[in-house]
């Protein structure tokens, strides 16, 4: 697991930057310089065979960005995307074809993200027929499996039946089973419980854990909830105004974060044990805007441990602890 | 005399295919100054029941039976004009989301100042000088009242509800979901403040929520609903602790945790009920794994199983062993398979 032959996924200094609409006459004549969003300003990890790496941070941190990044679905702006040891970042046609064909996504809202004119069986075939994978023969049998997989069962009975006659958790299989229909090797799950009833969210979340077990498919995992991500991530990141500001195994950063932010982050988290009785520490301020970022730390301004560095100088992401990556002064 | 008394409450929705039973004989009371829970999945009717207590039910939505008592008048079947006597001066109301809530061309200032003035005759400089101290109290800035909706971050926006629904100082204030639409640093923010203005206040708040971990910190009493019934009915930490209906149990054992031991999640089989087609007897019985013969026939009634503490399963007796056996996530699983094929009996198309 640790030999970097296993990385099947990694990008270096990814950046996606939104050009900022301006006025017609201001476009024209020049007069305002463009101006971006920096949604993504500079992320770097990689990725093992069968494991999960969760992106936790707040709306606008830039989490689902890297995602749609990551998978060429939204063009970066710069740095590199590398799959299976090949820099994909500028492929297209056959051989952005077929990384697509290796990489599948899982969006958040199942009762949007499948046709509902589509049969189950239909929408679990189509990525088998765009990518020409298979023979017709072939088709049923890896629909069944894949359906088996994703625990809808018994899947003969499914294969005729139309999304809106199944419930939200089935839905949710079904876009699981269609994006694993190809067995990829790379897969990007966002938000994927987020909509569900919580009683709901434990099937899926155990499933995708046993899928990145058998299948050794590694995931991206990208929510805001901690504590899902706690439960199936090996190893987390937490991203912040665009930026990656921590990175390590799960365990350590939730239970031993460096990063204020991250402490913050956890801290928020109310507890069900009525028993444990959690610490109110309140963060005052909003995430920054992303077209004039906060200067030196994005954090600076919220930070309750701001020293007069974090206004100027940029911290770097340091390995902190063997393992364990901070971008924060005080390390 | 209780604040809020609802006595076998019936809510029903007309719709297409025939009525629906959003609600069903629900009771229970609220006194001054206490903070009630009312968790459930999406179709439980926790949000019709909040809905009805405002009477602020949409238009296919009747109550067809039982009563609601504020400060002793029963509401019921009250006019528009009756309640607006009520509205906002006796209960009001924070929305789930403070996006659609508020006009985006007036001035916040002036939407409080509206509110008030609906209300009681008062003139524009107390409006606002009424309006800042709300300001205040929720931790806005004052000089931010002639500011407009999209000045306000979403955070932001959520605190001017609750400023609003303080506005007329009411007994009582009903949440639906407040924070579900926010980050979960500004909810916690949201959350404290709800909180401390409860207590410094000493406001009776019915908080409706879907997220049992909300529940847990902050209300004194909860609620738990499943299929428009309440199926659990206690003090939030004997029911948390000691839960005697096996949906409560499983609730909690497939919320993930942040702190402590990680425990294996278990899920509970199936989904929530399609109300047109209820399941007989108990509404759980097609997901619970002690279900026997008895469930799937009579219909519990909910009983004091405790002092205080209410639950409608027809085995309270069982409870610690059920308490002990709900951990077991291969139990759970056992109960789909059986379950699925009776299901499959019952409803072929499903």
């Amino acid at each position: 697991m640790n030999d970097s032959n296993s990385i099947v996924f990694a990008v270096k200094d990814l950046q996606k930057w939104y050009p900022l609409q301006q006025g017609f006459i201001d476009a024209l004549l020049k007069r305002e310089k463009q101006q971006f969003v920096r949604a993504v300003d500079g992320v770097s990890f990689s990725i093992r065979a069968g494991e999960i790496i969760g992106i936790v941070g707040e709306s606008g941190s830039g989490k689902t960005t890297v995602g749609m990044t990551a998978l060429r679905l939204y063009e970066p702006t710069g740095g590199t995307i590398t799959f299976m040891g090949e820099d994909i970042t500028t492929h297209s046609g056959d051989r952005l074809q077929n990384f697509r064909r290796q990489a599948q996504i899982i969006f958040q809202n199942p009762y949007e993200s499948l046709n509902p004119r589509s049969t189950v069986f239909e929408s679990v075939v189509e990525p088998l027929r765009l990518n020409k994978i298979g023979t017709k023969d072939e088709h049923l049998e890896r629909v069944l499996q894949a359906l088996e997989r994703a625990e809808i069962s018994p899947p003969e009975n499914f294969l005729d039946r139309y999304p809106h006659e199944l419930s939200g958790g089935q839905r949710q299989r079904l876009a699981i089973a269609r994006a694993i229909v190809i067995e990829p090797k790379f897969l990007v799950a966002d938000e994927p419980v987020s909509m569900l009833d919580v009683s709901i969210r434990a099937g899926i979340l155990n499933l995708l854990k046993q899928l990145s077990q058998t299948l050794e498919t590694a995931i991206l995992y990208v929510s805001h909830d901690l504590s899902t991500v706690r439960y199936i991530c090996d190893r987390t990141m937490t991203m912040y105004a665009g930026k990656l500001i921590e990175l390590g195994d799960t365990n350590t950063v939730i239970d031993e974060p460096f990063h204020p932010y991250t402490q913050l982050l956890i801290k928020a988290i109310p507890e069900v044990d009525p028993d444990v009785k959690r610490e109110r520490v309140l963060l005052e301020g909003e995430v920054p805007n992303l077209v004039n970022p906060p200067t030196g730390c994005r954090f600076h301004p919220r930070c309750p441990f701001v020293m007069d560095r974090c206004r100027v100088e940029e911290p770097s992401l340091q390995e902190v602890k063997p393992k364990h990556w901070a971008a924060c002064h005080l390390y | 005399m209780s604040l809020l008394d609802v006595r076998n409450l019936e809510v029903v929705y007309q719709l297409r295919k025939g009525l629906l039973k959003a609600v069903d004989n629900v009771s229970f009371t609220i006194e001054k100054g206490e903070y009630f829970g009312i968790v459930g999945e999406s179709g439980s009717g926790k949000s019709t029941l909040a809905r009805a207590i405002l009477r602020l039910l949409p238009k296919n939505g009747k109550i067809a039976n039982g009563q609601i008592i504020l400060n002793g008048k029963d509401i019921t079947q009250w006019s528009d004009r009756q309640l607006s006597t009520v509205r906002w001066r006796e209960m009001s109301f924070i929305p789930q989301s403070a996006m659609n809530a508020l006009d985006p061309v007036a001035r916040i200032g002036d939407q409080i100042l509206e509110s008030i003035q609906a209300h009681e005759n008062i003139t524009k400089e107390e409006g606002y000088r009424r309006a800042g101290e709300l300001f205040k109290m929720v931790g806005l800035d004052p000089n931010r009242l002639r500011d407009y909706p999209h000045q306000f971050s979403g955070g932001m926006r959520q605190r001017v509800l609750i400023a609003m629904s303080l506005s007329l100082n009411p007994d009582l204030i009903v949440a639906d979901e407040p924070t579900t639409a926010l980050d979960v640093i500004v909810k916690d923010q949201i959350l404290d403040r709800i909180d401390r203005i409860q207590k410094q206040l000493q406001k009776s708040l019915l908080l409706v929520t879907h997220d049992i971990s909300v529940v847990a910190e902050n209300c004194d009493k909860t609620i738990v609903m499943y299929g428009g019934k309440i199926v659990e009915y206690a003090a939030t930490g004997p029911l948390l602790r000691q839960a005697y209906h096996p949906y409560t149990l499983g609730l909690k054992n497939a919320f993930p945790r942040l702190r402590g031991p990680i425990q294996e999640l278990i899920s509970i089989p199936g989904s929530p009920p399609d109300l047109m087609n209820a399941p007989s007897g108990c509404r759980f019985h097609t997901r619970c794994p002690f279900a026997q013969e008895r469930c799937i026939e009579e219909e519990p009634i909910i009983t004091e199983v405790e002092p205080g503490h209410y639950s409608a399963c027809h085995f309270p007796e069982l409870a610690p062993e059920f308490r002990e056996r709900a951990a077991d996530g291969q139990l759970w699983k056992q109960a789909r398979i059986t379950k699925n094929r009776e299901l499959q009996v019952r409803k072929p198309s499903v």
